[in-house]
């Protein structure tokens, strides 16, 4: 699993001025990532901040597919989630779990939070409770090797409700202070490439 | 290959840096705080019964504060407050409040408190009243806005200008037009907070059963304008002139902007027909008027469904299959070919031909047929009459099972029965054909006197949910209709230009449309519509932005409301005004600022 978000922790005083995006990479299903049996059917109904979505069970579940995962805490508010997937090829599927996502063998509904319904160019969106983690899982969605080394682009965003509101930092305990978190903040960058991969 | 992964962070600052926490407030802040104290002394007994934000606006409005206040205190530029008025609002009391020169908004149930605009100048005078309370402004609209909100309420900045100048849509009715908005549907968007408790279906109108696409629109414009009230009748009548009269009906009800999303495939496109005049109607009437420009696709992003030109002789029809039909006439001929070839056969199936003959006058008589790719075998055709008394157009849908199943590679004819050239119009409705040409949008969607919206992706830039920037970071949709749209003859029938119906010499006249362009691909509540995608998506997000518009302006045409949204959009795909997105992306907060100062 990448575990990106497990190694960074945004406690600043203030993410991008252009909004809550925590996450955004392209990656591709590789031939060594770990399989499960069968996949989430795709339902066609995208999950959103409404209301939870239903398990919608599985689908090719004597088929083998690769998966691989990603990790985003909850960073301050930073309930609401919204992750999108553009996956050209439509070769791959997207679905949120609440911290850990274990297959046995294949998806099942514990720790479920939603999908997006489809492959393709679209987003979901689903609410994660303070202290607990979006686990994406993303995973091919022909057999095997069916959409390995298609390229997909991701973005994560993390709001403090549904009305889009960035993340808010929580207010300091007045008095003893002298801010003293400096040691919490990991700061990764890597370089930066545009979306398209170029 | 090997996996190409990087990884792009927001950025950090360590709260390290932050200084320490201040044990007191500096001096020049508590001067400032005493002066602010110091005026509120002053207020008169009837600004007591104002809230601070009333009061000293009523004081900054007469240059009566200090300098630095005025940085802080918005500027009234219109003359105008809405208020919030805690009286017992008799009848008595609200023909006193319109005597003042102010306009009565809205009241509650029980009306123990009324909203108004009323003129700053006699804020003072109506606090003053004995059955007078309170004045306060209208509270704000709630971050809640329902369980889910359009990523359009950010890419439009509606976000920023209720953040910033606090306007909603109050006061201000919206109706939405589409297939229908079920009562079912309605309660439910209702209990969730998705749509107003104030929402109305015209009697009969809903449309159900349907797809529940106008409750999604519905949703977008509380989304966009959380204080307006929604009104909601079908455009799926059975027929066209009921669509008008719907149409005339939700004006009629008291909205100021009207919203549709629908296209009759036989409507017009050299000419107003019936819907597009019921447009003009209420647009003459002082309602500003929206109307999805299609997903039919366009020129630009290499999707055009569709072909105008005007009449080329292709030779005579003298052989092949449709000759053998018993069909004879004078080929069109499209460039190089006399036939257009499919090269992606739409969901609809539907194609249609017109021509630039006046409405229930055509007087010269064209044909459609569409053969397979080899041209010997006729899978579909349209070849009515036209003798002086019908409409110029022929429609036919092909068949969705069997042989002659319509597939890429079949071909597109055009046959001239019998009489003179006219200009052309081929549309494949969400097809796709080789070798065509921009003017896709047709119909009411592309009415002089409406409001055509083109559809940008809400994360075209691919950052998140940012507002659009327009530029090459927010092109059209692949799949939104473009323009321009000729028109030959007045609504009425009348040549614009006697004698002249083509394209070559100049004839008609040429609208700019899509006039511009909204969000689409956008999150709603109602099911089946997450995403929504297309220009109907796109167009009730505009029409959400026209309420804050009329709430700033209550007063303002359509044309002025169109000019502050025109004025003030954000450019994009070719440079200026152009065929794809017309003005370009409306921005809610440049267009509302806009509007508040013109």
């Amino acid at each position: 699993m990448r575990l990106w978000g497990l190694a960074v922790f945004l406690v600043g005083a203030a993410l991008a001025a252009q909004g809550a995006v925590v996450g955004f990479f392209d990656d591709e299903i590789a031939s060594t990532d770990p399989t499960m049996l069968g996949r989430i059917n795709r339902d066609g109904a995208a999950s959103d901040w409404g209301g939870p979505k239903a398990w919608p069970g599985l689908t090719a579940t004597s088929t083998t597919f690769h998966y691989t995962e990603y990790s985003f805490p909850v960073i301050w508010d930073g309930n609401y989630f919204q992750i999108e997937i553009l996956d050209p090829y439509a070769a791959v599927f997207a679905s949120g779990y609440q911290d850990t996502f274990t297959p046995a063998p294949g998806p099942t509904s514990s720790n479920y939070l939603g999908d997006p319904g489809s492959s393709g160019f679209l987003f979901f969106q689903v609410y994660v409770p303070t202290s607990h983690s979006l686990d994406l899982v993303v995973n091919n969605v022909a057999a095997l090797s069916g959409g390995v080394s298609n390229p997909y682009w991701v973005t994560v965003e993390e709001f403090s409700d549904s009305m889009y509101t960035d993340p808010t930092p929580p207010v300091p305990e007045p008095a003893s202070m002298a801010l003293t978190v400096a040691g919490l903040a990991a700061l990764v960058l890597t370089r930066r490439r545009g979306p398209w991969g170029q | 290959m090997k996996s190409r992964t990087f990884l792009r962070w927001a950025a950090v600052l360590p709260l390290a840096l932050s200084p320490a926490f201040a044990a007191d407030i500096a001096d020049s802040a508590k001067q400032q705080i005493a002066q602010v104290l110091a005026i509120k002394k002053t207020f008169s007994p009837a600004m007591q019964k104002m809230d601070s934000a009333t009061a000293f606006g009523l004081l900054r409005s007469r240059g009566s504060l200090p300098v630095w206040m005025n940085a802080i205190i918005d500027e009234n530029t219109t003359g105008f407050v809405d208020v919030q008025i805690g009286a017992n609002a008799t009848a008595a009391f609200r023909a006193y409040v319109v005597s003042l020169g102010g306009a009565i908004r809205n009241a509650s149930p029980n009306n123990d408190v009324l909203v108004a605009s009323v003129p700053v100048a006699s804020l003072e005078s109506l606090a003053a009243r004995p059955e007078v309370k309170s004045v306060s402004r209208p509270g704000l609209a709630t971050t809640n806005v329902g369980a889910v909100t359009s990523q359009g309420y950010v890419s439009h900045r509606v976000k920023d200008e209720i953040a910033q100048l606090g306007l909603t849509g109050l006061g201000v009715k919206v109706g939405v037009m589409s297939d229908s908005a079920s009562a079912a549907r309605v309660s439910a968007l209702i209990a969730s907070g998705d749509l107003p408790a104030s929402t109305v279906v015209l009697p009969g109108q809903s449309g159900a059963p349907g797809t529940d696409e106008g409750a999604a629109m519905m949703e977008i414009v509380h989304d966009m304008a959380p204080n307006a009230q929604i009104y909601f009748a079908t455009a799926f009548t059975s027929t066209e002139a009921g669509f008008a009269a719907n149409i005339l009906a939700l004006a009629q009800a008291g909205c100021k902007v009207i919203v549709d999303d629908v296209t009759w495939f036989d409507e017009g496109v050299f000419q107003d027909g019936i819907v597009a005049q019921a447009v003009n109607t209420v647009t003459a009437a002082g309602v500003t008027y929206f109307s999805a420009a299609g997903n039919d696709g366009n020129l630009s992003s290499g999707t055009s469904g569709t072909w105008e030109g005007d009449f080329v002789s292709g030779g005579s029809l003298s052989s092949g299959a449709i000759f053998s039909l018993g069909e004879t006439g004078t080929l069109q001929r499209f460039g190089a070919n006399n036939y257009l070839a499919i090269s992606a056969v739409g969901s609809s199936r539907v194609y249609s031909l017109k021509w630039s003959d006046p409405l229930g006058g055509s007087c010269n008589d064209y044909d459609l047929f569409i053969t397979d790719s080899a041209g010997t075998t006729v899978k579909a055709w349209s070849a009515g009459e036209q003798n002086c008394t019908q409409d110029p157009v022929e429609i036919l849908q092909g068949a969705s099972s069997g042989a002659n199943v319509l597939v890429a590679g079949d071909k597109i004819v055009v046959v001239l029965y019998s009489g003179a050239a006219r200009a052309l119009h081929v549309g494949s409705h969400r097809g796709r054909i080789l070798n065509g040409t921009g003017g896709a949008t047709f119909g009411h969607n592309a009415a002089a006197n409406a409001v055509s919206t083109a559809a940008v992706y809400w994360n075209s830039q691919f950052a998140g949910t940012v507002p659009f920037v327009g530029g090459a970071a927010n092109p059209d949709e692949s799949f939104s209709s473009d323009g321009p749209r000729k028109i030959f003859y007045a609504p009425a029938g009348t040549p614009i230009t006697t004698n002249n119906y083509l394209f070559g010499t100049g004839g008609g006249t040429t609208l700019v449309k899509p006039d511009a362009a909204g969000a689409d691909g956008v999150t709603a509540h109602t099911p089946g519509f997450s995403p929504f995608f297309g220009t109907s998506a796109a167009a009730p997000h505009l029409a959400g932005i026209a309420a804050l518009i009329l709430q700033a302006r209550p007063s303002y045409t359509p044309a002025q409301v169109k000019a502050a949204i025109f004025n003030t959009a954000l450019d994009n795909m070719a440079t200026g005004i152009d065929r794809d997105s017309g003005h370009g992306i409306v921005n809610a907060l440049a267009a509302v600022q806009y509007a508040r100062s013109h």
